[in-house]
């Protein structure tokens, strides 16, 4: 099956930091800058020429901008309750295929019974630009996973690079909505850019480094019994430092708390939190439903490998590489799909 | 409909104590609409805000057809702290209601058996005083001249640490109106009259006479109880699909992102707190995942 996609256009590179700045007068504008550290992050764009488009996919991911590390969700003062919700208009620029894959699961999960408003008001004001990978990462595997490197559904609009030019596929209305009002930069595009598209595919395709088949960790784990004591190891290594979380695109979870300002006035806010942490499901009467290390780190895996294509059909990881360059203690998704492949004696010698 | 993720406020109306540590509390909503929009299921719960200090998640133990709208709280942690020390006309926050309920469609035609321990009478007594207030007696079927079929068999078995831990003590001699009653305790102060028995809970089946293939259970109390119970249960022959449990968990959000009241693959505030027992065989008991 082809891709889904309302429209593909061409524009000129040279045309691409005119549109933006046109763009940036009615929304804001988020793109890959280099921080303080030298390190690559999404920031606000203040120069457009700033941008920094051949960074490595490493960087963190954008899920904080449809769900903020901390967020407000509303004041309360004596006689009233007043809503924080966050509505306004973004446009994030150069996030990965990968991270539009995490997105797109992101609404399942927080859409799935009750739809979350606050998270839904910051979606749907979000309009996300991405750009198919045509230089994989050497920890990349999202190919084995079908969410990169480049997207054929889902995305608002994505680029490929073609050399002068990108290949602007449209992929939602609201992708739609930027590019109309400046049809006039974008030209129809002929068949040599889709043969260019496609061989920038093929040529990404074979630059994996990583090719890692979940399916294999999930059907050992279902069907061949995966032994405790090799859970026992992963937790022997976790340092619980929930950078894997951190840096997940798909991690979900949070803690809702209270910050009182005054006696009866106060802010109620929700900030990321783990299922690595001890105290995550403690319940009052000083009961921990969870207090062994092993069970929390197995808890993550068998999230993301089983629970999440049983509920979804989708694997709870894109493939993206950041807990392999993050974790310490090198128990990420990919060396723990690839132990749970190669076998007990194996991983013995390792 | 009103936004789940916000509190709306509701007045305590009244307060009884029924224990040492537990205490029903009726709750008036203040705003109209919403009460008027508000409507639950046996089994559901609110989640409790205090503003400054948390929320906590309390099953409503009142029935959809009572006055009053309750919740009955054992004091466990900071918030229902809080909510000890409130008086009457005192105002918090309620968000809900959350979760799925007991599935009251299974019971129609058969008998039911409720098993509690401790504080896990409350979302119980909704069943119970919803069953009470539809109970229309005595039933006549169509076709059956003059004939009274007996209506389902009710059992309640509830266990307690002593006598005095006795939740809804004076509510039981009603609900014997409907309910074939055992109460039992761990252990009775001998200078105490206690006329019920002493012992676990599991203990009890001997007086109660039922058809295995024709019940279901619902089942809330402390996870160590209910294990060793639904192992009774199914030895003694009811099925596993009919064993219906009431799970607890840490709750933050109700409404099933938050993820810290993961039970297995489910979410507690979303996908229970009622479980039928057989698809969360492979994880009660299992503390880890």
């Amino acid at each position: 099956m082809g891709s889904i996609y309302m429209e593909s256009l061409i524009l000129a590179k040279s045309n691409l930091s005119y549109w933006l700045r046109q763009l940036r007068k009615e929304m804001a504008l988020i793109g890959p800058l280099k921080g303080e550290n030298n390190d690559i992050v999404f920031k606000t764009v203040e120069n457009i020429h700033e941008i920094i488009l051949d960074c490595p996919a490493l960087i963190p991911s954008p899920k904080e901008f449809i769900f903020p590390q901390k967020e407000d969700m509303f004041r309360f003062s004596k006689d009233k309750v007043e809503n924080l919700r966050n509505d306004k208009k973004r446009l994030i620029f150069g996030v990965r295929s990968c991270d539009i894959s995490a997105i797109i699961l992101f609404d399942r999960f927080y859409g799935e019974k009750f739809v979350d408003d606050y998270y839904m008001s910051r979606r749907n004001n979000t309009v996300f630009i991405s750009i198919g990978c045509n230089n994989p990462d050497p920890t990349c595997f999202c190919i084995g996973l079908g969410s990169g490197p480049f997207l054929s559904l889902g995305f608002d609009i994505q680029f490929s690079d073609l050399g002068d030019r990108y290949l602007v596929e449209i992929g939602s209305t609201n992708g739609m909505d930027i590019v109309k009002k400046f049809i006039h930069l974008f030209s129809q595009p002929k068949k040599s850019d889709y043969d260019d598209q496609y061989e920038a595919m093929l040529s990404s395709q074979a630059r994996f480094e990583k090719r890692i088949n979940l399916e294999n960790a999930r059907q050992k784990i279902l069907f061949e019994k995966v032994d405790d004591s090799f859970w026992e190891g992963v937790a022997k290594r976790c340092f619980e430092c929930g950078g894997c979380v951190y840096e997940c695109p798909l991690c979900t979870c949070f803690n809702v708390i209270d910050r009182k300002y005054s006696e009866t006035e106060g802010i109620r806010i929700r900030e990321w939190d783990t299922c690595m942490f001890r105290g995550f499901t403690k319940m009052a009467g000083n009961i921990w439903p969870a207090d062994k290390k092993v069970m929390r780190t197995k808890r993550w895996y068998f999230h993301k490998l089983i629970y999440y294509p049983e509920q979804f059909g989708k694997f709870g990881c894109v493939g993206c590489g950041r807990c392999t360059i993050t974790c310490p203690g090198r128990i990420d998704m990919a060396t723990i799909a690839y132990r749970l492949k190669v076998g007990e004696n194996e991983r013995k010698a390792d | 409909m009103y936004d789940k993720s916000i509190p709306f406020e509701a007045k305590i109306r009244w307060i009884k104590k029924e224990t040492r540590d537990t205490a029903t509390y009726a709750f008036k909503i203040t705003s109209r609409e919403i009460e008027r929009a508000y409507r639950f299921i046996p089994g559901q719960f609110n989640m409790l805000y205090m503003p400054g200090i948390g929320e906590a998640a309390i099953s409503i133990s009142s029935a959809p057809s009572d006055h009053d709208l309750t919740h009955t709280i054992r004091v466990a942690g900071d918030v229902t702290t809080a909510i000890s020390r409130l008086d009457t006309g005192d105002v918090l926050g309620i968000r809900g209601p959350f979760g799925n309920g007991w599935p009251l469609e299974e019971i129609e035609e058969r008998d039911l058996m409720i098993i509690a321990g401790g504080v896990g009478i409350a979302p119980l007594r909704s069943v119970i005083r919803h069953i009470l207030n539809d109970r229309t007696e005595p039933r006549h079927v169509k076709g059956v001249r003059g004939g009274k079929i007996s209506s389902p068999a009710r059992i309640i078995l509830y266990g307690s640490k002593t006598p005095k831990d006795i939740i809804f003590r004076d509510e039981f001699p009603r609900y014997r109106d409907a309910f074939q009653t055992f109460l039992t305790v761990d252990k009775a102060d001998p200078e105490e009259y206690w006329r019920g028995d002493i012992g676990l809970i599991t203990g009890m089946w001997n007086k109660t006479s039922f058809n295995p293939l024709n019940t279901v259970v619902f089942m809330c109390g402390p996870e160590v109880m209910m294990q060793s119970m639904v192992k009774e249960l199914i030895l003694k022959g009811v099925p596993g699909e009919k064993i219906f449990i009431s799970i607890e968990r840490n709750m933050n959000c109700g409404m099933g992102i938050c993820g810290h009241c993961f039970f297995g693959p489910k979410f507690v505030c979303k996908d229970g707190p009622v479980f039928r027992f057989t698809d969360i065989e492979g994880f009660l008991g299992i503390k880890e995942i």
